[in-house]
């Protein structure tokens, strides 16, 4: 530790605390790969061409600027000083309402469906009970549930997690169930040879086994949380980022509903990182015997 | 181990009898109602060519199959299912990819609640004897193909099986590891005279391990002749009563090999 330490505060003397940072920065920049930003920036480039040139007419194709300034109002309006409008201000209550639906509804059906899963793959028991019903409402569209949710649980939040569970539970499902089902027979028969009893097989080699397969469904699962969030808050949630965006087109303002599907953009990539950076952890084993990284 | 008399049959099968049903439907007589029993204390290796049941003998002695009909009795009570008592080393490693090296070797002691310093002093031993003892906290896929066998013989041995039932786990290696892991595994199991029951087609294999040899044929599945390997230790591969051996089962299995 102490010689650590001298070693550091060498180096700040050497070179000045300031030319450490600005070579973290640089070295930071350099980690940038400018092949990811390339789409992006042309695509930004085009749009802006496309607004500048006349094309279309505004209120079907705001500038890009227009896109940044009604996010802005959206958030705290005395930033741009734009006239006030229905989603001024509104946005902390939206991404907390819209976030506490889609992630709750996303734990609750995950959950169930990791259980379920798991119970249907390990026993055929409980295969024939469950498995017919799933394999019957899965192909039914999701959101043609929408009707049944409103006049069952009204409007508000019960309807939109209802909705929520359901589409995520479809979806983790089918994973669970195929990536305990493959856990390999090889490592059952160790586990059997070795002393472990069914109940340890289970906890010990067929949840651990099926783990890569669970981590893809919940993947599937977060995005199908945000999907069936908005559609609820179109219609069944007086607020959220499906809210805003539904009045967008009801009062033609193209830019706060392309504002809005940046943000559902936004919030479902960061959802998904934080599972992939949860599985890259957990999966260690896993990505390192096919050579890729998740 | 050891406190039973060495010679006497530990596990016995009487009039076993495998059938599976194939993808045409036709019936395939793994084995064909078989006699067969191990002495405790020799290393018995099964010998035939693909089809000879084999490896399907080995999995009823195993438990991880069940016979049509007969039964294999371990000390004289039928088995049922799979026990720590006969541990088996697979043809693959067959770890789990999820567990550390240790955590591999510590799975059997754990989930039979052995007591940890006395499983993990043994795990110790055996993994400073292949020599891998600073892998020990090392994913197996962090390791070569042949560590990844070594690792995979000794968790068995670290769970210390009675018995211990070997399908063909060398097949996949190249000459030279697989000589060398003959060697190391020889050394594992004579120092304890552990009861070993390996499965092989490979002759040289075969009598370079074995103190008795059991010949078998395919279709129908059964057993042709048991032979002792009445050689010296270590063996040499190349030596003249080697070659003897080497010639005797060569022209036992040859007519027998069956054209796929």
């Amino acid at each position: 530790m102490t010689s650590e330490n001298v070693n550091a505060s060498e180096l700040v003397t050497e070179d000045g605390p300031q030319s450490r940072a600005a070579g973290r920065v640089f070295a930071y920049i350099q980690l940038i790969d400018p092949l990811k930003f390339a789409l992006p920036l042309a695509i930004i480039v085009a749009w802006s061409a496309a607004y500048a040139s006349h094309w279309l007419p505004p209120v079907l194709l705001p500038s890009p600027w227009a896109v940044v300034r009604a996010t802005l109002n959206w958030i705290d309006p005395s930033w741009t000083g734009d006239p006030k409008a229905y989603f001024s201000g509104t946005w902390l209550t939206d991404a907390i309402g819209s976030s506490f639906r889609a992630l709750t509804g996303f734990c609750i059906g995950s959950a169930l469906a990791v259980i379920l899963g798991i119970a249907v793959g390990w026993s055929s028991k409980a295969e024939r009970v469950f498995d017919p019903t799933v394999q019957l409402l899965r192909p039914m569209p999701r959101t043609a549930l929408l009707p049944f949710a409103i006049i069952f649980f009204g409007l508000g939040n019960l309807p939109a997690l209802f909705l929520v569970v359901y589409g995520v539970f479809m979806q983790v499902y089918l994973q669970v169930v195929i990536g305990v089902k493959l856990v390999s027979r090889d490592w059952r028969r160790a586990a059997a040879m070795l002393g472990a009893s069914q109940t340890q097989i289970l906890w010990r080699v067929i949840i651990p086994g099926a783990l890569p397969h669970i981590f893809s469904g919940l993947r599937l699962g977060i995005a199908y949380a945000w999907t069936m969030m908005i559609l609820a808050e179109m219609f069944a949630v007086p607020s959220g980022f499906g809210y805003v965006l539904w009045r967008g087109y009801e009062f033609m303002r193209m830019d706060i509903v392309l504002a809005g599907m940046f943000m559902l953009g936004l919030f479902g990539y960061l959802s998904d990182r934080i599972i992939v950076m949860i599985a890259r952890r957990k999966l260690v084993w896993a990505q390192e015997l096919s050579g890729t990284q998740l | 181990m050891g406190a039973g008399a060495v010679g006497h049959p530990i596990i016995e099968g009487q009039q076993v009898r495998k059938t599976y049903v194939g993808r045409d439907s036709r019936p395939t007589v793994a084995l064909a109602g078989i006699d067969v029993a191990f002495r405790e204390g020799d290393i018995t290796l099964l010998v035939g060519p693909s089809g000879c049941g084999k490896t399907t003998l080995l999995n009823i002695i195993a438990g991880f199959e069940k016979a049509d009909q007969g039964a294999v009795f371990e000390r004289g009570t039928p088995i049922k299912g799979p026990h720590p008592r006969r541990g088996v080393i697979f043809q693959d490693p067959n770890l789990f990819p999820w567990l550390t090296v240790w955590e591999n070797l510590m799975f059997g002691p754990n989930v039979r609640g052995e007591d940890k310093h006395v499983a993990g002093q043994r795990a110790e031993e055996l993994l400073a004897m292949v020599g891998l003892l600073k892998f020990r906290d090392h994913l197996p896929h962090q390791l070569s193909g042949g560590m990844r066998h070594r690792i995979a013989i000794i968790r068995t041995l670290a769970n210390a099986p009675e018995i211990l039932l070997a399908d063909e786990p060398f097949t996949a290696l190249d000459e030279h590891t697989r000589r060398k892991l003959q060697e190391d595994f020889y050394e594992l199991v004579s120092r304890t005279r552990q009861t070993v029951i390996f499965v092989t087609h490979n002759i040289e294999e075969a009598i370079y391990l074995a103190d008795r040899a059991v010949i078998m044929s395919p279709s129908p599945g059964r057993i042709k002749q048991v032979i002792d390997i009445d050689l010296p230790r270590p063996r040499d591969i190349v030596d003249l009563r080697f070659n003897e051996y080497r010639k005797m089962l060569f022209n036992l299995i040859t007519p027998d090999v069956m054209p796929e």
